[in-house]
């Protein structure tokens, strides 16, 4: 018999018993879909984790933060390490550290024309032109250099401030208005001359040098980018809390960043870095670290996902076995009359077999659009939260050829296996029996 | 009426014999048997019923294995096949047909007839040509569509036939192949069996029909208690 044989009688077979079959390929098809569905949710956070993470190359990105005085040796201060530009100094000569930034997010007022909006600004050096998100732009193109008074907006702040064609706005002038301490107003209000603000503003003027559409769910730029060595030129403010106001605003501008970015040149110096970093008396945070973690935790998740659709497998199988089983009691005669016209018990195998596989194909390809389709719905329960909570839309599943073949060769194959014990017991039918007249 | 048959032996059984362990009883189905069958002959076995025809049948086709004894065919001695030989004896040499006939019921005529040539490895497409063709030689071209049941047992027994002769086995085992059948349709399935076997064909009957073996067997034999009791019961022969 050839497979085209086999399968074309599997299909006959099965169709003539349209309910029977359909329950017991019901059965395959709950386990599978839930299998893929749950699976699909575990790649889908991994793969969307994982990519915007890349996007921003946080995985060769360390975060450098000023270790608390608590947790320092002793109660000395000079263990205190400020980040200052001694320190970016310090970190740039550690080996393997490409380069060392300040962290400097913080509030303006950006006009364009006749329209403002406010927006936070973030600082980059010019070298996350390489990165993937900055990469492909949606109009112009990233800084040239970590000096020039250029910026990049987000489409969507562009939009707010009246420019919906990216092009046009490329060249185009942008005022960045922030918030600085005015000295001459705290010194004076010192000596009692009452009336004077302790706050002014301070313009800077930034050309358009790009415009970028970032569809990245988490972890994604700020509206505004600038260089960071025109953001070192800029006054601002920027605190979290009025303690921290009241210590910019007593100690004066420049007493040290709230933390520093800093790239590794190859993600396999990154522990040796974070160790050095450790060494020089400062505290690190590890996206690389953080993400492993998060992957451990979402594997824990999958496993425990899977467990639940292979049990359902489990289930489906049984019904499996016990349809062939049924079958095989019908067709007891029919076997006798393939045994008396030459079957072998290799064919009589293969025939249930062939049978079981079909099922357990029908059952797998109907699982994964049902799984599909279950994810589709649970995308759009989710997506609508997350719009009503504000958080950018982001894809949750993801169905990769690798998760389609595995769902159908293990449909398949764990339907082959129940369809192991009936396809030899059918081998067993003794054909004298089976053909005697009633 | 024996014009076609030679001498060559087409198979032999000696000491032919096969029990049933039934409890503590033994039940001698069949009990020694001798039997040469010539190629081209038309033999014809009667008997009483428990008399040991179909064990004897079931044994020659390669369905069942005997206790004691051996058959011996050109293709070798049966007894010492392993199953897949045997499966392939059965699948080429031997055509079967029985009293009730024995068709798949959810497969068409045609459909049934197909199912001898799987074995074979026929293409699909020279399987159903073979099958369409013998269904036409054996009356029924015009019903090659047709479930089992919506035939008559004539109809049915004549695709049981076509199934049984469409891969032109060397031997056709028939068991009763009238026993449900009336007299027009057994003159039918009688001539169609004589046809066969004047084109060559090595036929055993078994019946209960002792005037149809006599009007088609070259030879007829009858069994009793497992064993050949009489020699030639043909037109010419004794009783
Ligand atoms: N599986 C079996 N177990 C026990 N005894 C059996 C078995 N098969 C057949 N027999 C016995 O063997 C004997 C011969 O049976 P067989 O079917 O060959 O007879 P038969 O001549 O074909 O009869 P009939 O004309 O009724 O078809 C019978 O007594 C039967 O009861
Ligand atoms: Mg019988």
């Amino acid at each position: 018999m050839t497979a085209r044989d086999l399968i074309a009688m599997s299909f006959g077979n099965l169709w003539r018993m349209k309910l029977r079959s359909a329950l017991t390929i019901a059965g395959v098809v709950i386990g599978i879909a839930a299998l893929v569905s749950m699976m699909s949710f575990g790649a889908g956070l991994q793969k969307n984790v994982a990519e915007s993470f890349e996007a921003m190359e946080l995985f060769s990105t360390l975060k450098v933060l000023p270790r608390p005085q608590t947790q320092s040796s002793g109660p000395d201060t000079a263990t205190y390490r400020t980040l200052d530009s001694t320190a970016i100094r310090q970190l740039s000569q550690i080996p393997g550290v490409k380069s060392v930034w300040p962290e400097q997010v913080f509030q303006v007022r950006a006009k364009l024309g006749e329209k403002g909006a406010n927006t936070s600004v973030q600082a980059l050096p010019a070298e996350a032109g390489q990165w993937k998100v900055f990469r492909t732009l949606k109009a112009g193109r990233f800084f040239a250099s970590d000096t020039v008074r250029e910026a990049v907006l987000q489409r969507e702040l562009l939009k707010r401030l009246g420019l919906t064609d990216p092009d046009s706005a490329l060249g185009r002038e942008i005022t960045l208005i922030t918030a600085k301490v005015n000295l001459a107003a705290v010194w004076g209000g010192a000596m009692g001359v009452k009336g004077l603000n302790p706050f002014a503003e301070a313009r800077y003027t930034f050309t358009i040098s790009g415009v970028l559409e970032s569809t990245m769910s988490e972890y994604q730029p700020r509206d505004l980018i600038i260089p960071i060595g025109a953001a070192q030129q800029m006054e601002y403010l920027s605190f979290s809390s009025p303690f921290e106001l009241l210590n910019q605003v007593t100690r004066g501008a420049g007493g040290g960043y709230s933390s520093l970015t800093l790239r590794i040149a190859h993600s396999r110096d990154h522990d040796a870095v974070r160790d050095s970093i450790d060494a020089l008396g400062y505290n690190t945070f590890s996206f690389a670290d953080m993400f492993a973690e998060a992957r451990r935790a979402l594997m824990i998740f999958d496993a425990a996902l899977g467990v639940v659709g292979f049990i359902a497998l489990v289930v489906a199988s049984l019904g499996i076995a016990n349809t062939l089983v049924m079958s095989i009691m019908e067709r007891y005669r029919e076997i006798g009359i393939l045994k008396s016209l030459g079957a072998d018990d290799r064919d009589v195998r293969r025939l249930f077999l062939a049978e079981s596989a079909v099922i357990g194909f029908l059952g797998s390809v109907l699982g994964l659009v049902f799984g599909w389709i279950i994810t589709r719905i649970a995308q759009a329960i989710a997506g609508y939260f997350m719009a009503r909570e504000g958080v950018p839309r982001m894809e949750l599943f993801d169905l990769p050829w690798w998760l389609i073949s595995l769902a159908i060769v293990f449909g398949v194959g764990v339907s082959l296996l129940a369809g192991l014990y009936p396809s030899r017991r059918a081998t067993k039918v003794d054909p004298v029996q089976a053909l005697r007249h009633d | 009426m024996s014009q076609t048959q030679d001498n060559i032996t087409l198979l032999t059984a000696s000491s032919l014999a096969r029990h049933y362990r039934f409890g503590s009883s033994l039940v001698k189905a069949l009990d020694g048997v001798d039997l040469d069958v010539r190629r081209g002959e038309f033999l014809g076995i009667v008997g009483a019923s428990g008399s040991g025809k179909s064990t004897l049948l079931n044994l020659l086709g390669g369905l069942d294995t005997p206790t004691a004894g051996a058959i011996r065919t050109a293709e070798g001695d049966l007894n010492r096949m392993n199953p897949r030989r045997l499966a392939r004896y059965r699948a080429t040499e031997v055509g079967m047909i029985f009293q009730s006939f024995n068709l798949v019921p959810h497969r068409s005529a045609l459909g049934n007839v197909e199912l001898a040539l799987y074995f074979l490895d026929v293409p699909l497409r020279r399987r159903r040509a073979l099958a369409a063709e013998m269904l036409t030689r054996v009356g029924l071209a015009d019903r090659l569509e047709h479930r089992p049941a919506d035939l008559s047992g004539g109809e049915q027994q004549r695709v049981a036939i076509a199934r049984a002769l469409v891969k032109n086995p060397a031997l056709l085992l028939a068991d009763e192949p009238t026993g449900n059948l009336d007299r027009d349709a057994t003159h039918m399935i009688g001539d169609i069996l004589a046809d066969w076997n004047r084109g060559g064909g090595t036929v055993i009957m078994v019946t209960h029909n002792l005037d149809l073996a006599r009007a088609r067997a070259h030879r007829v034999l009858r069994m009793d208690y497992g064993r050949f009791v009489a020699e030639d019961l043909s037109a010419g022969g004794l009783e």
